[in-house]
């Protein structure tokens, strides 16, 4: 979702094109699915190029999650830096995050390609414990940042209805996969957008009331 | 949500549970592609030609899986529905009966973590034919009609003060109970799916308000 910056050197560049092609294959076929030498021969390189930069598939798993978590800490850093300068009150601010984020989602061409942390979930039993640690971390952190700004708002605006911050900070996550899930299935881009959308109705009825 | 007809099965009708059972836990966990027949004919002690006198190939036996849990979760949806209803005259009432003990069903699994069959093919659908993404679909196709219906029923006799898109509000319960799903199968510790039933529940207290008396 985020540029590469145009300053890699060529290794990097062969790394994040073995990234993108695994991401792929591993995101429509599941990890067991792909095959390394299907990555190698789509990459155009050799077997032993491959192992440079990755140990073994397990070392590829890592590096794939590891990144996407990257990527996602970006995106949610622009789009708060962003809605922080659109507004200083920390509702609007998270409201207009939402409306960023959701339209974001809105605008990538044939929906959103599927996110690792889900799909990994599905097949973990395949992975070392380091990597299932990592998607563990990722979501903890998404949790506690989404949970600091809910805080920040209820200090000025206390919530109307009775809710718990952990699952309305959680809320963000549960809506972004499972729309994500429900966006491929049934085949309809348009249904994670919404979703956000429908969680940004529901926290401004937290907070606003009706 | 399993059915409890009073009727025996017969050997080969277990067998073919068994290897279903088996193979259902097995894709959860690891996942379709890594889910092997001869894993599960070891695991049933049954042969080969066994295993094919009940499934074409490993195809037919994810579809088969689809078909079963689509028609169970139907089944055990609509059973939680009419149940809620018997329970509560007032629509809003049964729905929230209903979502509630949709959201304790979901988070009732074979698995040690809670999973759902569906979610996980949609991340390997590169693997199977049409047949299986069309069932995929089905089954979750099923679960928005009836809560969106479940909605409308509610939006009618209580008029929410704003305007509800209800389609989305019903797909956000199926949403939420994926994304809950997948987040306690993360986190390794249960208990987010039913915080997120518990707060989608409380949403709808606050879009459908009733008249206070």
């Amino acid at each position: 979702m985020t540029a590469v910056a145009p300053t890699l050197s060529k290794g990097e560049q062969t790394r994040e094109r073995l990234l993108d092609i695994a991401q792929h294959a591993v995101l429509h076929k599941g990890f067991a699915g792909t095959s390394l030498d299907e990555i190698i021969v789509e990459a155009g390189i050799t077997k032993s190029g491959f192992f440079y930069h990755f140990k073994d598939k397990n070392d590829l798993a890592k590096g794939l999650l590891q990144r996407y978590l990257d990527r996602e800490t970006l995106l949610f850093d622009r789009l708060f830096k962003q809605a922080d300068e659109l507004s200083e009150d920390p509702l609007h601010s998270f409201l207009i995050f939402l409306k960023l984020f959701a339209d974001m989602m809105g605008d990538i061409p044939n929906g959103h390609p599927g996110c690792l942390v889900a799909s990994y979930c599905y097949q973990d039993f395949l992975f070392s414990q380091d990597v299932r640690n990592l998607n563990e971390e990722g979501l903890r952190l998404w949790r506690a940042r989404f949970r600091e700004r809910l805080e920040l708002i209820a200090q000025r605006y206390p919530p109307r209805i009775e809710v718990d911050f952990d699952a309305l900070a959680d809320m963000v996550s549960a809506v972004a996969d499972g729309g994500i899930i429900l966006s491929r299935s049934l085949r309809d881009p348009t249904l994670l957008p919404r979703q956000i959308l429908q969680y940004r109705a529901y926290v401004k009825l937290v907070f606003l009331g009706n | 949500m399993t059915d409890t007809e009073i009727k025996t099965p017969s050997r080969g009708e277990r067998t073919r549970t068994q290897l279903m059972d088996i193979a259902m836990v097995a894709i959860l966990e690891k996942g379709y592609a890594a889910t092997s027949i001869d894993e599960l004919i070891t695991q049933t002690g049954i042969t080969k030609s066994g295993f094919f006198y009940h499934f074409e190939d490993k195809l037919d036996l994810g579809k088969q899986l689809l078909r079963r849990d689509n028609e169970m979760i139907e089944a055990g949806l609509t059973r939680i529905f009419e149940a809620a209803d018997e329970l509560h005259v007032c629509p809003l009432d049964a729905l929230l009966e209903g979502v509630l003990r949709y959201g304790r069903a979901a988070a009732d699994s074979p698995t040690e973590r809670p999973g759902c069959l569906a979610a996980a093919f949609s991340y390997q659908e590169a693997l199977f034919d049409e047949e299986t993404r069309a069932l995929v679909q089905g089954g979750l196709a099923f679960r928005r009609k009836l809560l969106c219906e479940r909605l409308e029923r509610v939006a009618a006799k209580y008029p929410p003060a704003q305007l509800v898109d209800l389609e989305a509000l019903a797909d956000m319960l199926v949403a939420v109970v994926q994304g809950g799903m997948v987040i306690d199968r993360v986190r390794e510790s249960p208990g987010v799916l039913q915080a997120q039933v518990e707060l989608y529940r409380a949403y709808l207290r606050a879009i459908f308000k009733r008249p206070s008396a």
